[in-house]
């Protein structure tokens, strides 16, 4: 499989050709020996210095477990099978954690080596969103695999739902805008028959952020730096209201501890 | 003579010439360019004897997008006579899965020769579902008209024969791994998704003595079994599914569409998935196509 990081290397044929304007051909074939040693040089360091610095910002993420159970033990080493070089999801948002609704029950960015796969989606070199839904009331899930994403691109997830009961949409708009990723997701309004658009998101900093519901239709949400953020979620709300929170999601149950580590730019 | 000369060479410029960009602009003579938009409707009744397709209008979705209806006939899609509901009978399930599996093939199949298609949705005859039924029935192609799909270099590349024997030998390997007697039957139905370039599916179903000794070996069952053939873009086969089924009616099922990047996992709820299904016997990859790895479903763990 093609390995996406390397992708990025600069080994295009012809990209470190001879300067056209030399005109002396002494100078021309010091500059063609200078150009192609340069060349070289870059090529053969090229991937190793993608690698180094073109990890993207997805961080990594990591839910309390005895909330939101087995479906999140995934991310942790506990399992013995996702190695740092073998990442298997980089980003995933719980979205019903209870497991009791028809509906999107996780959606995030998603890439796998050869050691841990997505269930019915395969290993993955590629980001690649993904999602997984559920059926009302039975043990029956759907992997669903959307447009790769390239390192260092901007993506804007939406995810929303329609009027009717268990039925999600997806909205997917992908740039390339440098090194930093964003990703935002909508929590279904609490009542059915609601859609919502997305909340876009960031994940700049390390922090740890908590959310309790504050109400029947209000989030609240907690960071370390102390901040709180408190909004009754409405139709088309958007994540300006929002600067630190980066996920949302119901739930009735206590509150949920996540923790978004991130590497080194 | 040489003015002569130089005229024929100037007029034989001139048509290769022509020549050229007629091919380059995708004419009669050139063999490469967008593939033509297939007919949904003869590649439905390729993959399922009865099947019809047509272009619809989308549900919400981006403008200029389209969607394409999958009309599979009642034995591809009914469940049988006396099944429960589908809330709680995972035959019924299955079978709704095994006919969203048809319907994404058919769907994804087109997709590539038709930039608009970005949805389907399959049904019966009449165009209905049963109520519920479209989480397994309908399906997502694309986000939005013009999206090229993930490149899948292996899909197809293998000989039919090939991808057979695979199989075979995969399930030989299950069998020979699993705990004596745990496979009572095994049949593997061979189904044509894309003639044109040998594009083939295949869907195993296993008769188990008991279903839930083998809990812990759903990584063989299902990750093993698939050793060089799905899911994920190395990919050589167009879909693969597997349906396991015990003595007391427990079931277990996996369905693949591999262009559509979907799969759908559909597990009797009496049976508690493992945390992560991990393959124990050694599957050998014979194709070149995806190895046997851990996975993790999204469900409630054991």
């Amino acid at each position: 499989m093609p390995d996406p990081l390397a992708a990025r290397g600069s080994r295009h044929p012809g990209g470190w050709g001879a300067p056209a304007a030399a005109t002396r051909p002494r100078a021309r074939r010091s500059l063609v020996r200078l150009a192609t040693a340069a060349g070289l040089t870059l090529w053969l360091i090229g991937p190793t210095a993608a690698r180094s610095d073109s990890g993207p910002d997805f961080g990594t993420l990591g839910l309390n477990t005895s909330t939101y159970g087995s479906v999140v033990s995934l991310v942790t080493p506990a399992a013995g099978l996702a190695q740092a070089d073998d990442e298997f999801v980089v980003q995933r948002d719980v979205l019903q954690s209870d497991n009791t609704d028809p509906g999107l029950i996780q959606a995030g960015v998603y890439r796998s080596g050869s050691g841990i796969a997505l269930d019915n989606c395969g290993a993955h070199a590629a980001y690649v969103v993904f999602t997984e839904v559920k059926a009302a009331n039975s043990m029956a899930y759907r992997c669903q695999l959307y447009n790769d994403v390239s390192p260092g691109a901007l993506v804007t997830l939406d995810v929303f739902r329609f009027k009717t009961a268990g039925t999600w949409g997806i909205r997917l708009d992908g740039v390339q805008t440098g090194s930093i990723y964003r990703l935002g997701f909508a929590k279904a309004a609490p009542a059915i028959g609601t859609e919502i658009q997305s909340l876009g998101n960031s994940y700049q900093s390390q922090t740890s952020t908590r959310y309790e519901p504050a109400g029947a239709a209000q989030w609240t949400v907690y960071t370390t730096t102390g901040r709180q953020h408190s909004r009754r979620v409405t139709r088309a709300d958007s994540i300006s209201a929002y600067p630190m929170a980066d996920h949302l999601w119901k739930t009735t149950r206590p509150p949920a501890e996540v923790t978004i580590k991130h590497r080194v730019p | 003579m040489s003015r002569r000369r130089a005229l024929a060479a100037g007029a034989a410029l001139v048509i290769v010439g022509a020549a050229i960009v007629v091919v380059l602009l995708g004419g009669p003579f050139s063999g490469g360019g967008r593939p033509p938009v297939l007919n949904p409707a003869s590649v439905a009744a390729t993959v399922v004897p009865g099947a019809s397709a047509a272009l619809i209008a989308p549900r919400a979705a981006a403008p200029g997008a389209q969607r394409l209806q999958i009309m599979l006939p009642a034995a591809a899609i009914h469940p049988p006579a006396g099944s429960g509901p589908l809330e709680t009978d995972p035959t019924t399930a299955s079978v709704y899965a095994g006919a969203g599996w048809r319907g994404a093939m058919i769907a994804s199949v087109v997709a590539p020769t038709d930039p608009a298609l970005t949805q389907f949705v399959t049904t019966d005859k009449t165009g209905g579902q049963a109520p519920g039924a479209s989480f397994y029935l309908d399906g997502v192609l694309r986000t939005a008209p013009g999206q090229q799909p993930a490149a899948m270099p292996m899909l197809d590349r293998v000989a039919p024969a090939r991808e057979r024997k695979q199989l075979d030998d995969n399930i030989r390997t299950l069998i020979a791994g699993l705990p004596p007697g745990s496979v009572i039957r095994a049949g593997v139905r061979q189904i044509p998704v894309d003639p044109a370039v040998r594009g083939m599916a295949y869907a195993v179903s296993l008769r188990v003595t008991d279903l839930r000794r083998l809990r812990f070996r759903f990584g063989d069952i299902f990750s093993g079994l698939a050793t060089g053939l799905a899911p994920g873009p190395d990919s050589t086969v167009e879909g693969l599914a597997i349906h396991v089924e015990d003595a007391a009616g427990r079931t277990a099922g996996s369905w693949i569409a591999t262009r559509a990047a979907q799969g759908t996992t559909v597990v009797d709820p009496r049976l508690r998935l493992p945390r992560i299904e991990v393959p124990h016997i050694h599957f050998v990859d014979e194709t070149g196509g995806p190895k046997p790895v851990a996975s993790a479903p999204a469900g409630p763990a054991g």
